[in-house]
């Protein structure tokens, strides 16, 4: 082997091991920081368990639920919504030109009527066919308009939004009761909030009655199963540690609050895009960066918002393509963030750390595991290197999990059995044999498609459907 | 080039993998003991409740002085735990009747020592509980934790102090609650009912000499009171120097017609929300007189203002729905949501 030959492979060798290092130092540092975020949440668990009296003087929130071919558990979701326990909240369904019967079976079961609501557009959108009210429920109305995309949808429900705040929720997601009055609480403590997050929970497996979650256990699928485990470390340490430093950039679009008027200052929701929940936070942050106010973007660790997770391997795939193209889209329209002067922790810490690791990580990740096996097989590297590589590999992703699972059994201990937890620890180690590299191969593939395509549509999921929803 | 493990970079890496896994496995015993100690907590817990529930619930009930087990040292912070929720839920005789139980405990003590040198949990606790017992000797330990930084701790302990003495803590409390911003207007206002005279007096004494960026917290307070402001102290807020948010504030407060001059001035401000307040409040004390007013506005370049126009008109009692139906047929910017308010009145 020559001298440059041996040069190329030492860097490289060198390169791929200190980014797994970074990558992972910057994961445990989330982690310590979450940590210490819920161990102050445990303290405060007495007050929790006081019985919660509404003072009627809560700021009132518009619920907006974008809805595209949805007849089949719309009606029910709707239902398990007007349950939500608040003081003062409406609902607005924005039905985006559903090719199925999604209009009519709201028009049934709410008994909506036309109303000649007036609105001012403030944000632009696909022509409104129609605005229902609902004679039975005061706070139920029905935008029926063209087909224009989620983001566009929930613009035309801001448009119609009465409300201080605004929270989008997804059509099929399942709401804990109480989870506007938790993710209401950092608006009342601090006047600087102008959006929060709650933590989403895969429902795969779960009990649900009356449309909502009555007991929790785990799905016997294996592809829910891992994202579980996903999910854990996803929202309890990645969130909850950026949320910390201020810099949250990603606010699931299945549940979030938002100060409306800062949303519509922003200009709404970017109509084309695929990953339009992300776009947005990256947005306002370099909106409200640059205009120099004083803000905060928070994140609630308790489960509020429960969804269905694809169990088939079609689906799964396609749905991290398009999250990675959504992670491409909302980078790559905020790049003024990075680095930014007035950028503060989001610009400095999280977007750069979300280019190198996020969006660039499938990359890195998949080139360095092709670089070894090339390597080992061309004898560039003996065997003792390539195992201690994978061994790392693998031992610092099982570790990252296995504090996610820790951050859940130490705040909320969600699931009840000492079987569910090892099942648990069983998929936190597993899955660091196939299940994350699938996953980083599919974000690559991702990646290549927000290259090649600008198309964005609806994102189609084959349901099971969550189980009696009645 | 990496080819055995004494190189020191594979050793490096080597040791970083079972730095890791070793790691895990402490993470992987932390879950089991923390799994364990779940377990006896809440067997404990429910031990606790099936005896002294029964017999916090007799006290409440009864007249007469109860007959209290024995209460081990390591169950403080659980009598605490179970005595505040109950207490979070009764008034009158049954709130005295649970202080007396926990009084025959020495809970007030116990409290006490626990603000002075618990833990943040007990503090919290022993925050409650000082409150709820109105125990006058915590005075003082309270008004410092008021101060102390930690937003929760400090609310909970105005809170406190509140129940104790409203009038004095009222007094005490003043400049804190309209400074401190992580103390959210609502769970203020909740609480300060109990001392809501005395502070609608501090209030307008102190209204017109609080700094400007003061003045929408305590307006907002006042709204969420649901205090009125004498009209001389309204119109110094909705003087034209003041900001905007302070004279929307203000006009969300008017409720007397002797302001209709200022509300009048107000309709022709620059700022649209304080427009689209002003024309709210002449909907609320509004004559025959100002619909012109309102008319004018219904040509406002801004919706929101045109929509609270509309919205003013509509609530004036003398006003008919023909004559909103005829304003609309007239054609105007304001057709959207003239139609919409009439609308609304059908649907009523």
């Amino acid at each position: 082997m020559g001298v440059t030959q041996q040069l190329v492979i030492h860097v490289m060798t060198w390169a791929i091991l200190a980014y797994f290092v970074a990558l992972n130092l910057g994961y445990l540092t989330l982690n310590l920081l979450s940590l210490a975020s819920l161990y102050r949440g445990r303290q405060e668990k007495v007050l929790e368990e006081l019985p919660q009296v509404f003072t009627g003087l809560d700021p009132a929130i518009s619920i907006l639920v974008p809805a595209y071919n949805e007849q089949a558990g719309i009606s029910a979701s709707i239902r398990s919504m007007l349950q939500l326990s608040y003081s003062e909240y409406e609902i607005i369904v924005i039905n985006d030109g559903s090719k199925d019967k999604t209009l009519e079976v709201l028009k049934r079961a709410f008994d909506l009527k036309p109303f000649p609501e007036a609105f001012d557009r403030q944000l632009e959108t696909q022509p409104v066919r129609a605005i229902y009210r609902s004679a039975v429920h005061t706070n139920l109305r029905v935008i029926d308009k063209l087909n224009g995309g989620k983001a566009d949808s929930l613009n035309a429900g801001l448009n119609l939004a009465r409300h201080p705040l605004f929270c989008g929720v997804d059509a099929d997601s399942l709401l804990e009761r109480d989870s506007l009055q938790r993710v209401v609480r950092p608006f009342l403590r601090d006047s600087r909030v102008v959006a929060t997050g709650g933590t989403v929970r895969v429902a795969n497996g779960c009990e649900i009655e009356g449309g909502f979650l009555t007991r929790v256990r785990l799905p016997t699928n294996v592809w829910a199963l891992f994202q579980v485990v996903e999910y854990l470390r996803a929202f309890l340490f990645g969130r909850l540690g950026w949320s910390q430093l201020n810099a949250m950039l990603i606010i699931s679009g299945a549940f979030g609050l938002f100060k409306s008027s800062v949303v519509i200052g922003a200009g709404g929701y970017r109509p084309k895009t695929i990953g339009e929940d992300m776009e947005l936070v990256v947005r306002m942050h370099r909106m409200l960066r640059d205009q120099g106010i004083d803000y905060r973007v928070e994140f609630v660790p308790e489960p509020v918002c429960w969804t269905e997770a694809p169990e088939d391997h079609k689906t799964l795939r396609n749905q991290r393509i398009r999250w990675q193209r959504g992670l491409s889209e909302s980078l790559s329209s905020n790049w003024g963030l990075m680095f930014n002067r007035r950028g503060g922790p989001p610009g400095w810490i999280a977007f750069p750390f979300m280019v190198a690791f996020e969006w660039m990580g499938p990359v890195v990740e998949l080139c360095g595991y092709l670089f070894m096996v090339f390597a080992y097989v061309f004898g560039l590297v003996s065997w003792d290197a390539f195992a201690v590589f994978l061994f790392v590999a693998i031992g610092l992703g099982i570790l990252l999990s296995a504090s996610g699972l820790l951050l859940e059994e130490m705040a909320f201990h969600l699931y009840p059995r000492i079987s569910d937890l090892a099942l648990l620890a069983l998929v936190v180690v597993a899955e660091n044999f196939g299940y994350r590299q699938l996953n980083s191969w599919w974000r690559l593939v991702g990646l290549y498609r927000w290259v090649v395509q600008s198309e964005s549509k609806w994102g189609e999921m084959k349901r099971k459907g969550l189980g009696g929803q009645a | 080039m990496f080819r055995t493990i004494s190189d020191p970079a594979l050793w490096l890496a080597a040791a970083t993998g079972v730095v890791a896994v070793a790691l895990t496995l402490a993470i992987a015993l932390l879950i089991v003991a923390l799994r364990l100690q779940l377990g006896r907590h809440e067997r404990r817990w429910q031990q606790f409740v099936a005896l002294w529930r029964p017999v916090l619930l007799g006290a409440m009930l009864s007249p007469m002085p109860p007959q209290l087990p024995e209460l081990a040292r390591r169950d403080q912070g659980l009598f605490l735990r179970l005595w505040t929720y109950l207490h979070e839920s009764v008034r009158g005789d049954a709130s005295d009747r649970l202080n007396r139980a926990a009084m025959d405990l020495s809970m007030d003590q116990i409290a006490r020592d626990f603000l002075r040198h618990g833990s943040r949990t007990q503090q919290l606790q022993a925050v409650l509980a000082a409150g709820y017992l109105k125990d006058p000797s915590a005075w003082d330990a309270l008004l410092g934790l008021a101060h102390s930084n930690d937003g929760l701790i400090s609310v909970n302990a105005a809170r406190a102090l509140i129940r104790i003495d409203p009038l004095l803590a009222a007094h005490w409390l003043m400049p804190l609650i309209l400074a401190r911003r992580d103390w959210e207007v609502t769970r203020v206002a909740s609480f300060l009912v109990d001392a809501r005279e005395a502070f609608w007096l501090l209030l307008i004494k102190s209204l017109p000499t609080l700094e400007p960026r003061d003045l929408p917290r305590a307006l907002g307070l006042t709204e969420a009171l649901r205090l009125q402001l004498p009209p001389a102290t309204l119109r110094y807020l909705l003087g034209p120097t003041l900001a905007a948010d302070v004279i929307c504030s203000a006009l969300r407060l008017v409720a007397a017609s002797e302001l209709k001059d200022e509300v009048n001035r107000c309709l022709s401000h620059p700022d649209l929300q304080v427009r689209q307040q002003a024309a709210l409040a002449l909907g609320r004390l509004g004559s025959r007189d100002d619909v012109p007013r309102l008319l004018a506005l219904l040509q406002d370049a801004h919706w929101p203002v045109r929509l609270a126009a509309a919205q003013a008109l509509s609530a004036l009692p003398f006003v008919s729905t023909g004559e909103l139906v005829a304003l609309q047929a007239e054609g105007s910017a304001a057709n959207d949501v003239l139609r919409q308010v009439v609308a609304e009145r059908e649907w009523a």
